[in-house]
């Protein structure tokens, strides 16, 4: 079955490819099997004359001899038979009429040679041999033609010469049948052999047809797979052989036109671009093997289309030159590119015309472009200013500095800052640069727009001080003129008439406004310059807000109105300017009291908002309207009343509340309801009490109390160069946690902190056995105020220092207070003969050891016998010998063995530096390091030299 | 188009067609050729008496004339080694090979001779100047002589079919069928061969 389907399509009918194939293959072995037997017939020809000569050269008549008739036959008669079949297979290979012709010449070779052989049983087996070869053919009907020749050869000679066939006279009519009968027993098997061979050609046909078919499907969907056109040309003619279907996607037009339209590319091609196109691929086609161009052809509508024709170039020997290529469409690169372009030259454009100047540089500073202001602004021409770096034009600012700045840039978040630039002559001018980073095509560029503020900069000074002058010309005459208005007012320069105590009042009310005014204006200018000063301290938000409340509480009793604080359980400290803070308060709880009616109740609540404070002022008043609620913080904004009417108030008040919340860190917002009333508030970020130092020190520790930032600073400083390592607590709370955690030393001490008075403190620091004796230096402002506070009672102080901090007087009163060992301070013995160095040494330690000196070995010697030391600092050079014979005693000398350091004038060499514990260069050593070697030489403890080891 | 292939095929028809009456016509004339007999002398009727060869007295003896640089007596002799074959040695044979005047020996014994010497119960012989064929009546090469062992001749011809050809022949037949003791369907046969005399 399978056998049967398998062969089934190899019998239909061949149509097609199959049918073309087969008709190939069939020729060709046609003209192959012609072109062979001419070959053969040649050879025949050949090989039957040498037969003639070699078995019958000559004839003889007695001894006369002459050429053989047989050899006159193998030439003439085996060049009639051969030569005509030659002829054909020259003239028409692969004929019918060839091949047939070729088989009776065949045939007829075979009784020729039969007969110049004297008729050899051997020869007769040319007849089947020749029959053999000729079923190469597989054509039957050729064996058919070789037949009949055979068996018209027997039965014609049979007829009249049976002597020559059967070997008798006698006729036999189908006695011919035998003879050829073993001729048509191999036909038979002959014939059969060559329909299997022409089925074979048949099966091979139809698989090649399939195979083919196959490819070629494969072949078209890569073709049309791939986006662009196909095409196979040849040149210089450019026809076109082939065009895959792409062509009618992208220009519309049917492949077949390409190649059916001689000039169909010439003629389609845009007028513009056909010069250089056909001029651009003649000099390829002289030169190149592959080559790229792009040029518009015109497609069905008419429309340009940007197309990329790359193709290669094949020349062959003999046949044409052929092209074959690609064409894409790059239509839309093409509008990207103009696209581009546009977008560079409106870029270029900007640049070029932008009010400020331009500058692109690289991140190491290398100009790369300017625009013309940029140029005209600096005096340079543009080429000059090409070989320029940045940090030629802007030299105030160190150049690490700059790097360092552009380097920290991000994509999207340009920078500004103030500078100056400087011209070519040498002049500068103050500039604001705006910088910002570009990114295009993995370069990294720098894009700063400078503007020369000098305008800018006049125009703040000239405001400045017309504020200034504002500020003293109005608060002068206004001031004046409220004092006069209050004295007036008040009777006290007489009693005013009933009707004048009106207007009296009414100008004094106004003048307070316009003062009002003027402050308020001031500050919003002042905040807006930036000139408004700050003073960030830690404010325990609790204690201020009661001082708030009640500062603010007549104000609210006047309106009418509660004022009530709620602190529930939050002690939180946030850094900020208290007295603008207080602004802050009074402005909001003003507010508030404004639009309270009477008999309601303004409440401030403090609250936590995770690691926020929140500070709220509500009222009951008619609320805050729609229309309003966006101009609420906008300057000269106030909301109207039910009656339509304006409340007191200058309008600027949330307008300043917010830029002195903003400032401080914090955000300011409100909530409101009509006919619920508001509430305002800010939230500023909690200040946490930072975690004392863990590190481990051998140094001992004083706690400083002291809220002002800049003061506890220079203390801590200071404390840190007399030997000391500190905390600071910036309240009175901060201490009580200090010293709950921490045992110290010491405590310095300001009266003055944000929630209550240092001496509070004191109190309880006396009252607490653990305390009782702790050492403290009172350090104040105001020393005189507060002394009344501090005498009479026994606080055990150490001393009182009044700010700014004196520094040797803080350093007696912790060389008093604070001993920097357990009862006890370090004893240096200094074996040196130069009494400036002595003294100098002796400076430099104070804070933290005695210093005991000797000018002489023996005096040293003596010393150490006597007293105890915690360490020796020798001079090599000494003029009773070198301060090294000195270690060989010291565990002699010492009870416990302490430290050497060498602090020569003299290069010391390694083996002396092994000897000792330390060795310094007095040239090469600063006071600094040398303070810090000793330092670390007696809070170590570390063993002494190798020299003093037993 | 159509015109040019008749055309085409008339011609090539034409050219056929004449290219093969050349073929039969000189094969014909092969044919003719072959076909064509050699002159007979007139055999004498009974064993020559002056002949120099022993005449039969027991069995019958063949005499072949050969001249011995013809072709087709070379086919004579093949067929005589079939008639020997067929005799079973009840046959004696001698082939004279004529030496024309003026020849040497050299010049008698070629492949024939040979031949003729490989054939058993033949006995090749130089005859000068063909005396001895003459006494037989032998004047083409091929012509044979069947004597019986009384003398008498009972055939006379060649042993070929045709020039030079080998295979069944009527005088071999006639040959065989005698020494066997058959009756012989023929006592003469043509004689296909070179002249032996000039």
């Amino acid at each position: 079955m399978m056998s049967s389907l398998k062969t089934a399509r190899f019998r239909a009918p061949l149509e097609g490819r199959a049918l073309e194939l087969f008709e190939i293959h069939r020729t060709d072995i046609y003209k192959r099997m012609d072109r062979l037997f001419a070959v053969l017939l040649l050879v025949q020809w050949i090989a039957g004359v040498g037969v003639a000569l070699w078995i019958s050269p000559l004839t003889w008549i007695g001894q006369t001899s002459r050429i053989h008739p047989h050899v006159w036959t193998a030439v003439s008669l085996g060049a009639l038979i051969t030569f005509f079949p030659v002829a054909l297979c020259a003239a028409w290979s692969g004929a019918a009429f060839t091949r047939h012709t070729i088989a009776v010449a065949q045939m007829l070779w075979s009784a020729l040679l039969i007969h110049l052989t004297g008729g050899r049983i051997e020869t007769h087996f040319h007849v089947f041999g020749s029959l053999a070869f000729l079923a190469f053919y597989r054509d039957w009907r050729v064996l058919l033609t070789a037949t009949i020749v055979v068996a018209s050869d027997h039965i014609v000679r049979g007829y009249y010469w049976p002597l020559s066939v059967y070997g008798v006279d006698v006729r036999s009519d189908w006695r011919w049948v035998e003879h050829a009968g073993w001729v048509v027993f191999e036909d038979a098997i002959l014939i059969r052999s060559c329909r299997q061979g022409v089925k074979e050609m048949r099966e091979i046909a139809v698989r090649q047809a399939e195979t083919e078919s196959s490819a070629e499907k494969k072949h078209e969907v890569l073709v049309n797979s791939i986006d662009g056109i196909v095409w196979e040309a040849t040149a210089p003619d450019l026809r076109y052989r082939f065009v895959s279907a792409q062509a009618a996607r992208i220009l519309g037009y049917p492949a077949d036109r390409w190649i059916l339209e001689p000039d169909f590319w010439k003629e389609h091609l845009v007028a513009e671009d056909r010069d250089r196109v056909l001029r651009e691929l003649g000099a390829h086609l002289q030169r190149d093997e592959v080559y790229e161009m792009e040029y518009r052809l015109r497609d069905a509508q008419g429309r340009p289309v940007w197309v990329r024709d790359a193709a290669s170039v094949h020349r062959t020997p003999t046949g044409p030159t052929i092209l074959r290529g690609v064409l894409t469409d790059i239509s839309e690169r093409k509008r990207q590119e103009e696209q581009s372009r546009r977008s560079e030259n409106r870029f270029r454009t900007v640049v070029e015309q932008a009010a400020d100047a331009i500058f692109v540089h690289d991140l190491d500073g290398r100009l790369l472009d300017a625009n013309e202001l940029a140029c005209s602004a600096l005096g340079y021409t543009r080429e000059e200013l090409l070989t320029k770096s940045l940090f030629d034009v802007e030299r105030s600012v160190p150049r690490e500095h700059l790097l360092k700045a552009w380097r920290t840039l991000v994509p999207g978040k340009p920078v500004t800052a103030e500078g100056n630039a400087t011209r070519k002559d040498g002049s500068t001018f103050p500039v604001e640069v705006r910088v910002g980073l570009l990114e295009s095509e993995g370069d990294v560029r720098v894009m700063a727009l400078v503007r020369d503020i000098s305008e800018r900069r006049r125009l703040d000074r000239m405001k400045n001080e017309f504020i200034s002058t504002v500020s003293h010309e109005l608060r002068t005459p206004l001031t004046s003129i409220r004092g006069a208005l209050g004295l007036v007012s008040s009777g006290v320069i007489g009693a005013l008439p009933e009707k004048a105590k009106p207007m009296v009042d009414i100008a004094a009310k106004n003048c307070e406004r316009l003062v009002n005014l003027v402050s308020d204006i001031l500050d919003i200018e002042k905040i807006a310059s930036g000139q408004m000063v700050f003073k960030i301290r830690p404010l325990i938000l609790e204690h201020f807000l009661r001082q708030g409340v009640e500062a603010n509480r007549g104000f609210a009793e006047a309106a009418g109105v509660a004022l009530k604080l709620e602190t529930g359980d939050v002690d939180a400290t946030v850094m900020a300017d208290g007295d603008r803070l207080l602004q802050v308060l009074t402005n909001l709880v003003s507010n508030a009291c404004k639009y309270s009616p009477r008999g309601e109740t303004v409440t401030v609540r403090l609250s936590r908002r995770g690691q926020r404070i929140r500070v709220t002022v509500q009222d009951r008043g008619p609320g805050i309207s729609d229309e309003f609620r966006s101009r609420i913080f906008q300057k000269f904004a106030q909301a109207d009343t039910s009656d339509g009417s304006q409340r007191k108030g200058t309008g600027l008040g949330l307008s300043i509340t917010r830029a002195l919340i903003e400032r401080m860190g914090g955000t300011i917002d409100f909530e409101s309801a009509i006919g619920s009333g508001s509430s305002f508030f800010f939230e500023l970020p909690e200040e946490k009490t930072p975690e004392p130092s863990s590190a481990p020190s051998s140094r001992p520790r004083l706690l400083v109390c002291e809220d002002e930032p800049d003061v506890a600073e220079v203390l801590r400083r200071m404390l840190d160069r007399e030997g000391f390592d500190s905390d600071l607590a910036r309240s009175l709370r901060e201490a009580r946690e200090y010293l709950v955690r921490t045992p110290y030393a010491g405590l310095t001490l300001d009266l003055a902190l944000p929630d209550g008075s240092g001496i509070t403190l004191l109190r309880e620091l006396r009252q607490n056995p653990a305390t009782a004796k702790l050492p403290v230096i009172i350090i104040s402002a105001n020393l005189d105020q507060n002394r009344p506070a501090l005498t009479g009672h026994a606080f055990g102080l150490v001393d009182w220092l009044e700010k700014p901090i004196p520094e040797d007087q803080l350093r007696n009163a912790l060389r008093r207070s604070c001993p920097t060992t357990a009862g006890k301070r370090p004893r240096v013995l200094q074996v040196e003969d130069d009494p400036d160095i002595c003294r100098v040494v002796a400076e430099l330690l104070y804070g933290i050891a005695d210093v005991v000196q000797a000018d002489r070995i023996l005096t040293a010697w003596e010393k150490l016998k006597q007293e105890d030391f915690d360490l020796l600092i020798v001079d090599i050079g000494l003029p009773d010998g070198s301060g090294l014979e000195l270690l060989p005693a010291l565990k002699r000398s010492t009870r416990t063995p302490i430290p050497a350091l060498v602090f020569s004038a003299h290069e010391i060499s390694p083996r002396t530096k092994n000897l000792v514990n330390s060795a310094l260069l007095k040239s090469k050593t600063s006071n600094d390091d040398f303070v810090e070697r000793v330092r670390q030489l007696l809070g170590r403890g570390v063993a002494p030299p190798a020299a003093t080891k037993t | 188009m159509l015109r040019s292939k008749i055309g085409r095929m008339l011609l090539l028809g034409g050219l056929g067609a004449f290219w093969l009456s050349g073929i039969l016509w000189g094969m014909r004339e092969q044919m003719i050729w072959g076909r064509e007999a050699g002159a007979v002398g007139k055999p004498a009727r009974s064993w020559p008496g002056g002949s120099l060869l022993t005449p039969p007295s027991t069995a019958p003896v063949l005499v072949l004339a050969a001249h011995p640089r013809c072709p087709c007596t070379r086919a004579s002799l093949e067929e005589l080694a079939m008639i020997q074959t067929a005799a079973r040695g009840r046959l004696r044979c001698y082939v004279l090979f004529t030496r024309p005047e003026g020849c040497s020996d050299a010049w008698v014994r070629t492949s024939s001779w040979d031949l003729a010497l490989a054939v058993p119960g033949v006995q090749p012989l130089i005859d000068p100047e063909g005396r001895e064929a003459q006494r037989f009546g032998a004047r083409t090469s091929g012509h044979a002589f069947l004597f019986a062992p009384d003398g008498s001749l009972v055939f006379s011809g060649g042993i070929t079919r045709a020039r030079g050809e080998t295979g069944a022949n009527p005088g071999a037949s006639c040959i065989v069928d005698f020494v066997n003791g058959k009756a012989a369907a023929a006592s003469k046969a043509a004689v296909f061969g070179c002249p032996l005399f000039d």
